[in-house]
């Protein structure tokens, strides 16, 4: 079972700036995911590496005057925003021809990231949600038993009903729950205010 | 404390089951701690609450948790996306 000290969101905990470790570890979930985001819309993998970094400064610099305030899907949107200011800063910088280079399609890209109903951004929430989640899940791993982490995963991952996990791993049906409940609740605390899933 | 919350956390006997609801937040994990310490005591000795909560559907997370660790799909569009000049 996860340690009760332990049950601050990795949100809550990054933005004491005195806490480094909990920092790192937002900067290790965030950044293959804004690089992911950003690469398509830029000319070279590098730019998209320093488009990454500043995201990272500026998100340094204001998560402790980031107010969550229980808005859905508040954190996501803030982060969004700030990779679209990046992302055309770095077009306006560029002369007009490499700005051309980008065409109709940056600038429909960037049109589309500035209205939260586009398809385009429901795709990047999509994929910030999934790439958090799925992370979160990586890195709390450990704090379980392998017995409590194979339920939970016949059930969660795999789809399978609780019976045939029980059945299958040679425990009760209840211990199959509350081998999920465990880690359900474990995985909400660490992304509460990421992801809203609660 | 809300009554839904003061209910949760009210002490339980084990003939006292928790309603579905409950049972439905435990499984999911949405209860405190407190509260998910009750159910589960109560859990491990009560297989008709299990019954019950076999039938709890999932939630967001749980289908977010599945679509995401599915497999490489997800993560190989974004990186031939990526990849793109």
């Amino acid at each position: 079972m996860a340690n009760p000290l332990t049950s601050k969101s990795l949100l809550v905990k990054a933005r004491d700036r005195s806490d480094q470790a909990a920092w790192r570890r937002l900067t290790e979930l965030y950044e293959p995911l804004i690089e992911r985001w950003v690469r398509p819309h830029v000319a070279q993998r590098a730019d998209a590496e320093d488009l990454v970094q500043e995201v990272m400064t500026t998100l340094v610099r204001e998560l402790p005057g980031f107010d969550h305030n229980q808005r859905p899907g508040a954190f996501r949107a803030w982060l969004r925003t700030i990779t679209v200011h990046r992302l055309r800063a770095y077009w306006e910088k560029r002369d007009a021809r490499l700005a051309s280079a980008g065409g109709p399609d940056l600038r429909e890209a960037l049109a589309q990231l500035a209205d939260p109903t586009s398809a385009l951004c429901e795709s990047w929430d999509e994929e910030h949600d999934r790439h958090v989640t799925k992370t979160l899940l990586k890195s709390i791993r450990l704090e379980f038993q392998p017995a409590t982490w194979r339920a939970f995963e016949r059930q969660v991952q795999d789809g399978q009903p609780a019976s045939d996990v029980a059945q299958d791993l040679g425990i009760s049906v209840n211990a199959v729950l509350i081998a999920k409940s465990r880690v359900l609740k474990r995985l909400r605390e660490k992304a509460a205010g990421l992801v809203d899933v609660f | 404390m809300t009554p839904d919350q003061a209910k949760e956390t009210a002490t339980m006997t084990p003939s006292e089951h928790p309603d579905s609801e409950t049972l439905g937040r435990f499984v999911l994990g949405r209860l405190d701690r407190k509260a998910m310490a009750r159910v589960e005591g109560h859990l491990l000795d009560c297989s008709q609450c299990g019954q019950v909560a076999m039938q709890i559907p999932d939630d967001r997370l749980v289908t977010l948790l599945r679509v995401s660790t599915a497999g490489p799909a997800t993560e190989s569009a974004a990186c031939n996306a990526a990849s793109s000049p």
